[in-house]
Order: structure tokens, then sequence, then C-alpha cells
């Protein structure tokens, strides 16, 4: 493919993924259920060509720097929230796409295609590390935006879907770090390092921990259980985010 | 025993290691901390105690703080699987049992890898020099191969100017053989390529990068790490079998439709 049909395409999906997202959320908030699900459908329409065209262009899947990535998130974000628009949980989707909007934003500052990158044929153990990582930025934020629900007054089913979201995140963010240890054995000769790679997955990891284990009474405190199981998503994202504006943009 | 295996002790833990970590996330970057973390990755920190009053003083009560609350979730950790989860019998509980179990064999392993083994970063080495290791141990390069060849003078070249630029590790295909003996007995020989380690005797020997002298001759070295860590099968099996019990609780979740489990 072209690198400048590429580029245009590239431009093509973030329009979509982030105008689709930002009307859904709107329509969603409002409780145009119809108008959401049409919109959030856009976004991932759009979110499926970005991941297209990379993959495409380059030959293998997306997964790196902050373009590639962003759309990935925003794919398993807007899937799940179309799962909620679809089983009449709006409030959740209506987050959800809020979420997965804020999340584009950051495309803004970013080169808008794929990040330049050397990959070794064969060695799946890269690209699955960055790939469970998106899963889990993509399922911390959906609990957050559970937990967004819930304190809005969507009650404490949606805040025991926020759990179990929360659950899933840890899950994948720490089969992840399984995957980026194997890598690290392979390649540097140990499964651990002392930098601030490693320690700040650490300390991700014990906030999801965090969330998990808070005493029923001080779950009860809608105020802290908001904070305890957004907090993960949105450190997540910042560090990755953080991490990955210096990689492609 | 029920202090020690509450909730509020795991989340104070928890808390309390969010803060220390984030701020051994800062201090990674300080170039003064630099040789202290790469002491703790050598593994040679905590086994001689004379070695501590050379490290910064910041840096050590971090470090010690670390293993202070770590050791404190660790102990909850156990505590709390003990006295609640072996009390009720059921699938659930005894997939949370194993899970929890499991975490803390991998943070044992973690915190074994202070005082267990050893690593050696990025050791230069030029065909026919070796290097003596903890454990008595000596690797040496018997040759060192870069293809293509220009690039071999291409580092050559950057090394003669001296520029402060970071050499981009080489695309081409190359290897380099090392040795491994011991009180001059021979344990092996073998053949290193980047992401293929070679293990003998324990010791594990990966490729990280090559290098070139400046002089007359373009010879080519190898940038090599050393390991030694004996316990890295147990930790890779502890780890997997806790994602493995992750798994099957999710799994039991989701088909109980509860849209949750419990605060465990």
């Amino acid at each position: 493919m072209a690198a400048e049909v590429a580029g245009i395409l590239c431009a093509v999906a973030f329009g979509c993924a982030l105008g689709g997202f930002c009307l859904a959320a709107l329509a969603g908030a409002r409780g145009l259920r119809r108008v959401a699900a049409g919109a959030g459908g856009l976004g991932l329409v759009g979110c499926l060509l970005g991941i297209g065209t990379v993959s495409l262009s380059t030959g293998r899947i997306a997964f790196y720097g902050p373009y590639e990535s962003l759309m990935m998130v925003g794919l398993w974000l807007g899937l799940l929230a179309m799962w909620d628009a679809l089983s009449q949980r709006l409030a959740v989707a209506a987050w959800s796409w809020g979420l997965g909007a804020g999340l584009m934003l950051w495309l803004f500052f970013a080169k808008l295609g794929a990040a330049p990158i050397n990959l070794i044929p064969g060695y799946v153990w890269m690209p699955m590390f960055f790939e469970l990582r998106l899963a889990a930025q993509a399922l911390l934020l959906y609990a957050a935006a559970c937990h967004l629900a819930a304190w809005r007054g969507g009650g404490n089913g949606v805040a025991a879907r926020g759990r179990l979201a929360l659950l899933s995140g840890w899950g994948a963010f720490m089969t992840g770090e399984l995957v980026g240890a194997w890598w690290s054995y392979g390649w540097l000769g140990d499964f651990w390092q002392w930098n601030a790679g490693f320690l700040s997955s650490t300390a991700l990891l014990l906030l999801m921990g965090l969330g998990l284990h808070l005493p029923p009474r001080w779950a009860a405190l809608p105020w802290l259980r908001l904070v305890v199981g957004a907090a993960p998503g949105v450190a997540l994202n910042l560090v990755v985010l953080n991490h990955q504006m210096g990689m492609g943009s | 025993m029920k202090a020690l295996s509450s909730l509020r002790l795991a989340v104070a833990a928890m808390a309390a290691l969010v803060l220390w970590t984030a701020w051994g996330v800062q201090m990674a970057f300080s170039p003064s901390l630099a040789p202290l973390l790469r002491a703790l990755a050598e593994g040679h920190l905590l086994v001689h105690p004379s070695q501590w009053g050379q490290a910064p003083s910041l840096g050590m009560f971090w470090v010690l703080g670390l293993l202070a609350l770590s050791g404190l979730l660790a102990l909850n950790l156990l505590c709390c699987s003990l006295s609640k989860l072996v009390r009720n019998w059921s699938w659930r509980n005894a997939l949370l049992l194993a899970l929890h179990l499991a975490v803390l064999l991998v943070m044992l392993a973690h915190g074994a890898t202070l005082v267990v083994g050893y690593q050696r970063q990025h050791q230069r080495l030029l065909p026919g020099q070796s290097l003596t290791l903890p454990d008595g141990a000596a690797l040496s390069l018997k040759r060192a191969h870069l293809e293509p060849q220009p690039m071999a003078a291409c580092l050559r070249q950057a090394s003669q100017k001296q520029t402060r630029r970071r050499a981009r590790f080489p695309k081409g295909p190359g290897w380099a053989e090392v040795a491994l003996s011991r009180d001059g007995l021979a344990l092996g020989q073998g053949q290193v390529a980047f992401m293929q380690p070679w293990d003998a005797d324990g010791v594990r020997v990966n490729l990280v990068g090559y290098f070139c002298p400046s002089g007359p001759e373009p010879v080519v070295g190898a940038v090599v790490n050393v390991s030694r860590r004996p316990l890295a099968k147990p930790f890779f099996f502890a780890y997997g079998a806790a994602m493995l019990c992750w798994l099957l609780l999710l799994i039991l979740d989701l088909r109980r439709k509860r849209g949750g489990p419990a605060q465990d």
C-alpha cells in the first residue's frame, strides 16, 4: 500500500473513531440508544480501518506506537460499549465511549500512522506483551466507566460489573507481565530488571490489587469505590501513553 | 493472626507499596542511584552488608523500606490465605487459595534474586578475553561474527570518532562463540545470537551487542549479559499457575452470572 494512501486512510480512520465515539457518548448520555449505537458503530469502523491500514501497509499486526495502540484500545473499548448498549446498560456504554473519545484526543499530538519497529521474524513474545497490555488498558478503562456509571446512580450491579472488569484487566496485565518476563529472560538473561519500567508495572499491579481487596465496609462507600476502581485504568493509560508518545510521535 | 490476615492490612500494605514503588520510579532516573540499582540487579548488595555504607543513604532507605513493606504484604497474603480461604471449602475458594499462594511464590522468587544467583550486565569481551564470574567460573569469547562485514567497519569508525550517539543495533545476522570453564576444566562451548541465549552449568549467556575497539586491525567484540538464576524455572511455573487459576476463576465467575465475585 502506498504511503500517501495509508496516511489518508489513517487520518480518515482517526476522524471516524473520534467523531463516532464523541457522538455516541453524547447520545448515550441523553438516552438515545439507537443513535448512540450507530455512532459507536462508526467509531468501531474507524478503529478497524486504522488497524487494517497499519497491518496492510506494514505487513504486521498493529501493536506499537501511539496510533496503533490507541486504535486497538479503542476497538476493545468500543466493542465492550456496544455490548452494553445492546444489553440496555446505556450509562456504562456512554462512559466507555466518552473515555474512548478522550483517549483518541491524544492522537492530536502524535503521528497518524504506523510506528517504525524492527521485529524479529517468528519472535512472538514481544508483540504478545504489547497486545496484552493494550487489552488490559481497555479492560481497566471499561472498569473505570462502570465505576463512574455506578457512582452516578447505576447501582451495585454496575459496580460489581466494574469489579469483574478490574479482575479481568488485572489478569490481562499480569499475563502481559509474565510474557514480558519471558521476553526479558530470553533477551537480557533475567526475568526482572531494576529500572523505571519494571517498577512502574509493579506499582500499577498493586494499584489494581487495591481495588480488588477493599474490605466490604469500605467498598460500600461510593466515592472510595470510584477512586480505587477508576484509578488503575487512568494510571495505566497515562503511564503507557507517556511512554508511547516517545516511540512514534 | 486476625490482624495479620485482615483486608485492611492488605490494603494499607498495597497502598504504601504503590507510593514506595512510585518513589522508586522517580529515583530510577537519578544517575546517583544507578550504581545501587545495578548492585541490586547483580545480586550482591544484600549478600555483602559491607557495601551498604558505600550506597547512597536515601537509596538504601528505599531498598530496606521496599523489603519491609513487601515482607509485610507477603505475611498478610500467607495469613489471609491460610485463615480465610482454607476454612470454607469450595472450588472457588480452592482456586483463590491456589492463586494467592502462587502470587506469594512469585513474590518470594523475586525477593530471592537479591541473595541467590547473580547477573553481570553489558560485559565487553574481545576474542580471547575471559571474564571471571562470582561463582568462580570463567567465561571467554572465542570469536564474534557480524554480517554484513561493513557493519563491523562502521562500528569501528564510530568507536574511533568517539561519537556520543548510541550505535544502532546491527540488523544483519551475527553470533558470538563463547566457552565456559572452571578451574581450567572446560564446562562447555556454544554460540549465542540476539535473543538466542546459551545455557551451560546453570549459567545463561545473552548476546546484547557488539563493539569495535580503536586500533589498526578491525576486531569485533561482543557485549554479553551473564546470569545465574536457579529460581527462573520455579518463578515461571508459579507465575503460569497463578494465571491459570485467574483464568479458571474468571470463567467460574462469568458462568455464575453473578455480575462479579465477592470482595475477597
